[in-house]
């Protein structure tokens, strides 16, 4: 008993000193000029993953107390996990290509998109998965929720079109180019607006010890989405940079998945002790 | 009063309940329901369950209600959805009240 639970303190401990870590060290880069903190920035940058590697494998077995694949939670946890390692494997790859041909960020589209995109898509499963665990498909019992369900997402894929993708230009563009250019924005909306939905409908049907675990969880999710909105924002201004503000945000990220994750865990343990 | 028959559907109710948890929550559904005093599992893969007690509506209470520890309301109205099929041949006395 005590072994489980000092494992359960170890398991919070590791992501926090990462986190700390990569904190302290971004704090200290931000002094250098950009383009004579190339090398530090580089390392910076392809090191962090270690954190979302992290988080993926935890949740996996996490997702494995609460049933795997046979339930509900247990297969949102386990989605959730993959789109972190998913977002891994997209660092990886980038971090390869720019480590070895000596340049500042990889191509676009790249082989990278797979860990990326997916990670979208899983993200967009992940959270229909938590939106069915609040409660929402009850929630549509009343007329008022229904409307929600419909204004939230619209407003969130029109408010991306308008600020991504308005005026696009198709000419001389691939085709992989252009569904990715479009794929991003409004994925990672519809994803959001899912997120934002489940919190407003759920806020009177989700309650009890797992309450704040799921939300927590919905939360990590909202805050991925705001470092993919401003990475696209960025990198369409041309002002993203490896290790600057977005990778700290993303850096921030995975540190909140794989708390929320990990957390999970704790709960299983607190409940099934109880 | 529930006469003999009806007091059979009991153990199928808690059954249904647990299955529709155990879709949610995993094994920690059985584990729950172990915790319920008067729930006694007999074949977890059958889902066969014997209730003890003098009153089987109290149990089928005691159970939701430990659900309903886990996700609140929501938690609640997988309960009731899973035991609907079976209240309809009961007399609205004896539905347990956290069902109703």
């Amino acid at each position: 008993m005590e072994g489980n639970s000092s494992r359960n303190v170890v398991s919070y401990i590791i992501p926090t000193v990462i986190f700390i870590f990569y904190s302290f060290t971004w704090l200290y880069i931000q002094q250098f000029e950009v383009s004579a903190s190339r090398d530090i920035r580089q390392l910076w940058g392809h090191t962090y993953l270690i954190l979302s590697v992290f988080g993926g494998i935890a949740g996996l077995f996490i997702s494995k107390k609460w049933g795997g694949y046979k339930s509900l939670l247990g297969k949102a946890i386990a989605v959730l996990s993959i789109g972190l390692l998913f977002q891994s494997f997209g660092q990886i790859y980038s971090s390869y290509y720019v480590y070895f041909y000596d340049v500042e960020s990889p191509p676009y589209p790249a082989i990278g998109d797979i860990g990326f995109f997916g990670s979208v898509l899983v993200y967009i499963y992940g959270v229909l998965l938590l939106s069915r665990l609040s409660g929402v498909h009850f929630s549509m019992r009343k007329f008022q929720n229904k409307i929600w369900m419909f204004t939230v997402p619209i407003f969130m894929l029109g408010l991306s079109y308008f600020l991504f993708l308005k005026g696009y230009e198709l000419t001389g563009i691939s085709k992989v180019q252009v569904f990715l250019d479009f794929g991003y924005p409004l994925g990672q909306a519809l994803y959001v607006s899912i997120a934002i939905l489940s919190l407003i409908i759920s806020w009177n049907w989700l309650g009890g010890v797992l309450q704040k675990p799921i939300w927590f969880l919905i939360f990590a999710l909202i805050f991925q989405s705001l470092s993919d909105f401003t990475f696209i924002f960025q990198a369409i201004s041309g002002t993203w940079y490896v290790g600057g503000v977005n990778d700290f945000m993303y850096l921030t990220s995975y540190y909140l998945m794989a708390m929320a994750l990990i957390h999970m865990g704790s709960v299983f343990k607190k409940i099934k002790e109880s | 009063m529930i006469v003999m028959d009806k007091l059979a559907q009991f153990p199928q109710i808690a059954s249904r309940i647990i299955k529709e948890q155990e879709l949610i929550i995993g094994p920690l559904a059985w584990i729950e329901a172990q915790k319920v005093s008067d729930i006694k599992i007999i074949d977890q893969k059958q889902g066969q369950i014997d209730l003890g007690g003098t009153d089987p509506k109290q149990v089928i209470d005691r159970l939701v209600a430990r659900y309903d520890r886990l996700f609140g309301r929501a938690s609640r109205e997988v309960s009731k959805e899973a035991a609907a099929p079976l209240l309809v041949s009961l007399a609205p006395d004896d539905i347990p009240s956290s069902l109703r």
